[in-house]
């Protein structure tokens, strides 16, 4: 496996006084593989998803050094809107992503932005509402779904995109048991057709199906865990990052 | 049948044009019979309608009682000493003021109460950017997002234990000052964010853009501008 | 009287199909009880029809034995606290500081002196003069709950409180809901985490189309 994402020396901070939020950040992320940002809230995982996709700081204004290098290239130079076909990225607020009228047409924005024909976005459609099981919500306005509903929905209009790269940014946290394990199979089900996952979360259960675990700390990484070593050894060194960092 | 949502824009815009164009009072009633049969047949009701833009009547009657008293001319028919306070004329420009007022405001319900998405194809189909098309879509969604917002800050408000209903006017007027700031803010930031997650998704990527939601103009289409076009035509001629 | 009676209540978003029907339950004060069911299920609607937001379309909702629809939203968020299933809907002050001064500053509620020590609780001191907008999402869930905690309110409704929260934060909202039930205030607690909800609830309910169930 070679390294598809390479962060060299990242940092971030919102203006010239305030704070970093991210703090040289150095990393690279794996092809086809499942990759997992996890570390208290308020640590800068959102804030580090938002500049792997590059809406920092193209869309979302903010001071960033540091190269990002998707595939080889630098994706400073890449538009938002190319970039997309290489990264996609569903948010942790999902009221900020979705605006149509229907789940269906979220689902078949992003082929229409790609010029697809119109038989092909009806397969891709269909393909992505039959793998999330939610052909119940074609056709209901995303903004009266429930909270675990509308991450579905979120996660439907993405996956349409078809990115090699694909961001979840907490997607699990309104799931019921039987959606989350729903989702960690298609996670797996993504990984095996070549795409490379990055997710966050701190919900040590759902970390489990990641290979890499980066644990983030006040905006820095501060360890890297292949995740090949015993599941209880590994859950007690979670704990431990969470729990007992005050000291 | 079903009409495109291109035929029902065309409808509306013959229909609003010709309302600022005529000028007699019986060409308007009749502009305003058909726009009626239109609502009608689109399935809007007509009473609910009138009920739920009750304000915006009152001020259009207000804004015609206004006009009849300043509009001099034909035969006195209320006078007040030796002022003239309404006159045919006058009488005359206030009931077109509210006739044309009634029609737009029933030919904007059609298009009203069609799907938003829809007029957006429909808009797209008649050859505007779709980049354009899609900016109305979000223009459209800004008002009801800061509603929304705001409405939600006073229900929490509320339920922090605060009677804003009861409260004396300059503490209610403060916690009004209070939670605009954050609810225009929240709005405006929502609507960064959802252009964020366009672009995320490719929106601009390409010149060109399928449309997903196919419109077909049919015969029937045709027929129906054609009708609409002829009935607007004989109801300005008519008076000729 | 229990403190809060629900008599099978109705609720449809549409018009057309209940989300559930007719559901019956009762709640003593200091009851803490659990909300279960998938998603889309209902639960954040009947947490709304409880805290008067929705008004049920059938039956009626008691609190201490007044009926809902008659009592003004400020009076029941004056017993109950409701914490929301997404901060954002919850926070509308410019700073962390006002938002936790808000009840006593406009409505009368003593909470200041509380402020201090729930904002310690919930790890958020530092941020005191931090806008609400700026704060990160587990942030926010936080301040939520240090807000409706401070208010010293007699029972509390919790929507996926969990939500954005990192183990250690769980953990200080594990300590907050024991020290409730030491006070003797109960609370209805709606999640997807099954090992924190039967360390935490009394008994658990399973929300469903055709009613409820207990489930425990």
């Amino acid at each position: 496996m070679r390294s598809l994402i390479e962060v060299r020396n990242l940092s971030f901070k919102y203006s010239e006084s305030g704070p970093f939020i991210l703090d040289s950040i150095s990393t690279n992320i794996q092809k086809g593989s499942i990759t997992a940002v996890a570390g208290l809230s308020g640590c800068g995982k959102s804030t580090f998803a938002f500049c792997l996709c590059g809406a920092i700081p193209k869309s979302l204004p903010g001071i960033l050094e540091g190269d990002i290098l998707v595939d080889g290239s630098d994706i400073k130079g890449i538009p938002l809107s190319s970039l997309a076909r290489k990264v996609g990225i569903v948010f942790q607020d999902v009221d900020n992503q979705l605006f149509l009228p229907t789940v269906e047409a979220e689902i078949a924005f992003a082929p229409e932005n790609q010029n697809l024909h119109y038989d092909e976005i009806e397969e891709i459609v269909e393909g992505v509402i039959k793998t999330l099981d939610i052909e119940h919500l074609r056709d209901r306005n995303p903004s009266r779904l429930s909270g675990g509903e509308k991450h579905l929905a979120a996660i439907a209009s993405v996956l349409s995109l078809n990115p090699d790269i694909i961001i979840l940014d907490e997607v699990f946290s309104e799931l019921d048991q039987e959606k989350k394990k729903l989702m960690a199979d298609t996670i797996q089900m993504l990984k095996k057709q070549g795409k490379t996952i990055i997710m966050i979360d701190h919900d040590i259960e759902n970390l489990m199906i990641a290979d890499t675990i980066l644990l983030m700390k006040d905006g820095s990484i501060e360890d890297r865990i292949e995740v090949d070593e015993d599941y209880e050894l590994l859950c007690s060194r979670l704990r431990d990052f969470f729990l007992y960092r005050k000291e | 049948m079903n009409f495109d949502p291109r035929t029902k824009l065309i409808m509306v815009f013959l229909i609003s044009s010709a309302a600022v164009f005529i000028r007699e009072i019986t060409s308007l009633f009749f502009l305003l019979l058909m726009t009626m049969f239109l609502c009608r047949y689109f399935s809007i009701s007509l009473w609910s309608s009138i009920r739920k833009l009750r304000r915006l009547w009152s001020f259009f009657f207000v804004l015609a009682f206004i006009q009849s008293m300043f509009t001099t001319g034909g035969e006195v028919l209320v006078r007040a000493g030796d002022f003239r306070i309404l006159t045919t004329a006058g009488l005359y420009s206030g009931v077109s003021i509210i006739l044309r007022m009634a029609i737009i405001i029933y030919s904007a319900l059609i298009i009203a109460n069609t799907p938003a998405l829809d007029i957006i194809y429909g808009l797209i189909a008649m050859k505007l950017p779709y980049e354009i098309a899609f900016m109305v879509l979000l223009a459209m969604k800004f008002l009801p997002l800061f509603r929304e917002e705001f409405v939600d800050s006073i229900t929490a408000v509320q339920l922090a234990g605060v009677d804003i209903y009861r409260i004396p006017v300059k503490k209610k007027l403060s916690i009004y000052a209070y939670i605009l700031t954050p609810s225009v803010i929240k709005a405006l930031s929502r609507a960064r964010y959802i252009s964020l997650s366009m672009e995320c998704r490719g929106f601009r990527a390409h010149p060109e853009r399928t449309s997903y939601i196919r419109l077909r103009m049919g015969k029937g289409d045709y027929l129906g501008i054609f009708a609409a076009a002829t009935a607007i035509f004989m109801i300005i001629s008519f008076n000729f | 009287m229990s403190f809060y009676a629900v008599d099978s209540v109705t609720f449809s978003y549409t018009g057309r199909n209940d989300l559930f029907k007719a559901i019956s339950f009762s709640l003593e004060e200091n009851e803490c009880i659990g909300i279960v069911g998938a998603n889309g299920s209902g639960k954040t609607t009947l947490a709304k029809l409880m805290m008067g937001i929705l008004k049920p379309h059938n039956g009626d909702i008691y609190l201490e034995g007044g009926n809902t629809q008659d009592i003004s939203l400020s009076e029941i968020g004056s017993k109950v606290g409701y914490v929301f299933q997404n901060p954002d809907k919850q926070l509308f002050c410019p700073t962390v500081q006002e938002q936790m001064e808000f009840s006593s500053k406009y409505g009368g509620a003593n909470c200041a002196d509380r402020a201090d020590y729930y904002l310690e609780l919930f790890d958020l001191a530092k941020l005191k003069s931090s806008s609400t907008l700026e704060l990160s999402r587990g942030e926010k869930q936080r301040l939520a709950l240090a807000s409706v905690m401070s208010r010293n309110v007699r029972f509390v409704i919790m929507d996926e409180p969990t939500t954005g929260l990192d183990i250690l934060r769980k953990q200080q909202l594990e300590n907050c809901l024991l020290s409730l039930r030491e006070e003797g205030k109960g609370y209805m607690l709606i999640s997807h985490e099954s090992g924190f909800m039967s360390r935490h609830t009394d008994r658990v309910m399973g929300l469903k189309p055709e009613g409820v169930e207990y489930l425990r």
